[in-house]
């Protein structure tokens, strides 16, 4: 076999078993939660996560529920129907675009931030010291970044859909002219107790995958170069990214599929 | 002590010491990396209760040595033994329980860099002894007054200098009492006193505890200074192994190149 095609071979082998490694990787992460886990570490983490994550996840969600209705209006114009402008953005944000954000956000600033972290301990050789004393690294490192994902990322969502709101509803009623109460009537129309409740499940999921991929790369790579720990960081941004967006369009497939 | 060299190299350089136990032992060991062997089918026993050193130019194995050792990286082939545990053969609690009792100084230190000096000592003992508060106290103290850093406790690692890293990572290595305690390149990128310090500080720390120090290192100034036994690795085999003063008395040509020093032609 020639080198190229040696190298065409490994690479999809590869690419081939990375997701079976990733889900083997994160089950047995989980199974590390509950073997030892440092509780007070994972309190820290959460909290670290959500003073970090939130105000980026707020803001962003602020500024797309503002766009969205200056569109929704927009196009609802022809029809003499801008002030019913609220129940498209509450209908489509609540349900995929606020935790969709939520979800990306988090993959961008706490993904990266935990695959860097992990990566710098493994090349500066932490995770083999942790190794050598008998402890288990997935327990002390992994599983608590994975569990501050998990519930953080719901709290996460829940954020976005409230700062998507607000952000429409400031435009609709300060901007655009729609009385106020007739905006909120319109936002909160399409929104049921069932879709918040959808969004908080869809946030544990997405919590699980940003942080079962962010942890993922930045512990399970084989690569010990100072270089490593961008490229863990990057693939946590852009894989958690690409994750997010799968997963919220199969579970609305799943969900709103069929009885929209 | 006993060791097996590979069949086309020095073999008077073995002693024997029957009564001396085994450390370390390698049967057979083959290890590569892709296509590059970087130990070829090599036996080696390391004597308990010593300061062995392994020799050897950069990307000889010496690391992987050590690596097998501690069961973080599997051979290709072969049966690696430690303090009597067949490290490959033992359940995943027994390579734990095992590697409690073996300590480890890393190349880079490996410090956590978010925990103090006394945290990063106390860490062992609180996280795997799990030790009253009291003598986690009492033992840190002790330990930095053996490696010569009272006072040192509340700094971040990042403060220190290389030298007192190493001493910080020493202390850590060693506060678990371990029979054997591993030392990958100790003075790696240390100015000659304070790698004189650190050698000091080896052959001190070993004769007051009496344990097992395995060293790998290309410090040969180092290596006269802190051996009881050494050993040569070249071109993924143990060239020569033996008591230091036999290994630095060999005659063989490729021994007494790396020995003197002698520059390669590049």
């Amino acid at each position: 076999m020639t080198p190229t095609l040696a190298s065409v071979s490994a690479w999809l082998t590869s690419s081939s078993t990375a997701p079976l490694r990733f889900f083997a990787f994160v089950a047995r992460a989980f199974a590390a939660v509950f073997r030892g886990m440092p509780v007070v570490d994972a309190i820290l983490l959460t909290s670290r996560l959500l003073v970090r994550s939130l105000p980026i996840v707020v803001v962003v969600n602020f500024f797309c529920g503002a766009m969205l209705t200056v569109q929704a209006a927009a196009s609802l114009q022809a029809f003499g129907a801008a002030n019913m402008s609220g129940v498209v953005v509450g209908f489509g944000g609540v349900r995929e675009v606020f935790p969709l954000l939520a979800g990306g956000a988090l993959a961008a600033r706490s993904g990266a931030e935990i695959a860097s972290q992990l990566q710098a301990m493994r090349v500066t050789r932490q995770v083999e010291a942790l190794e050598m004393m008998g402890l288990d690294p997935l327990s002390l490192l992994v599983a608590p970044r994975l569990l501050a994902c998990v519930i953080g990322a719901p709290l996460c969502v829940l954020a976005a859909m409230v700062a998507g709101l607000v952000g429409a509803h400031v435009v609709g009623a300060y901007q655009l002219g729609i009385d106020a109460g007739t905006m909120w009537a319109a936002l909160l129309s399409g929104v049921s107790r069932f879709d918040v409740a959808i969004g908080a499940a869809r946030g544990v999921l997405l919590g699980v995958l940003v942080g079962g991929v962010a942890t993922f790369e930045g512990f399970a790579g084989v690569d010990n170069d100072a270089a490593s720990v961008g490229r863990a960081a990057h693939h946590a941004v852009i894989r958690g990214m690409v994750v997010v967006c799968a997963a919220c369009l199969l579970l609305s497939w799943f969900i709103y599929g069929r009885h929209a | 002590m006993t060791a097996t060299p590979a069949p086309t190299t020095t073999t008077t350089t073995a002693t024997t010491t029957a009564t001396t136990t085994a450390a370390i032992e390698l049967v057979r060991v083959t290890r590569r990396f892709g296509a590059r062997v970087v130990l070829d089918d090599v036996s080696v026993t390391i004597a308990a209760g010593r300061t062995t050193v392994l020799l050897g130019p950069s990307g000889t194995g010496k690391s992987t040595l050590l690596r097998l050792a501690t069961g973080l990286l599997p051979p290709d082939a072969g049966v690696v033994r430690t303090l009597g545990v067949d490290v490959f053969g033992a359940s995943r609690p027994d390579l734990l329980r095992l590697r409690r009792r073996m300590g480890m100084l890393f190349q880079d230190n490996a410090l956590f860099g978010s925990l103090t000096v006394f945290d990063n000592i106390a860490f062992p003992l609180r996280r795997v002894a799990r030790a009253p508060e009291a003598d986690v106290r009492r033992r840190v103290e002790e330990l930095l007054s053996l490696v010569g850093l009272e006072g040192f406790g509340p700094r971040l690692p990042d403060r220190l200098s290389g030298g007192q890293r190493k001493r910080v990572a020493l202390a850590r290595a060693i506060a678990l009492e371990p029979e054997l305690v591993l030392f990958d390149e100790p003075t790696s990128g240390l100015d000659p006193q304070t790698s004189a310090s650190i050698d000091e500080l080896i052959r001190e720390t070993q004769r007051r505890l009496g344990i097992t120090f395995v060293v790998i290192t290309h410090d040969i100034e180092s290596a006269e200074h802190i051996a009881d036994d050494a050993g040569l690795l070249l071109d993924g085999k143990v060239h020569i192994f033996g008591e230091r003063a036999h290994v630095w008395a060999s005659t063989d040509p490729r021994v007494r190149a790396f020995l003197d020093r002698v520059p390669l032609s590049i």
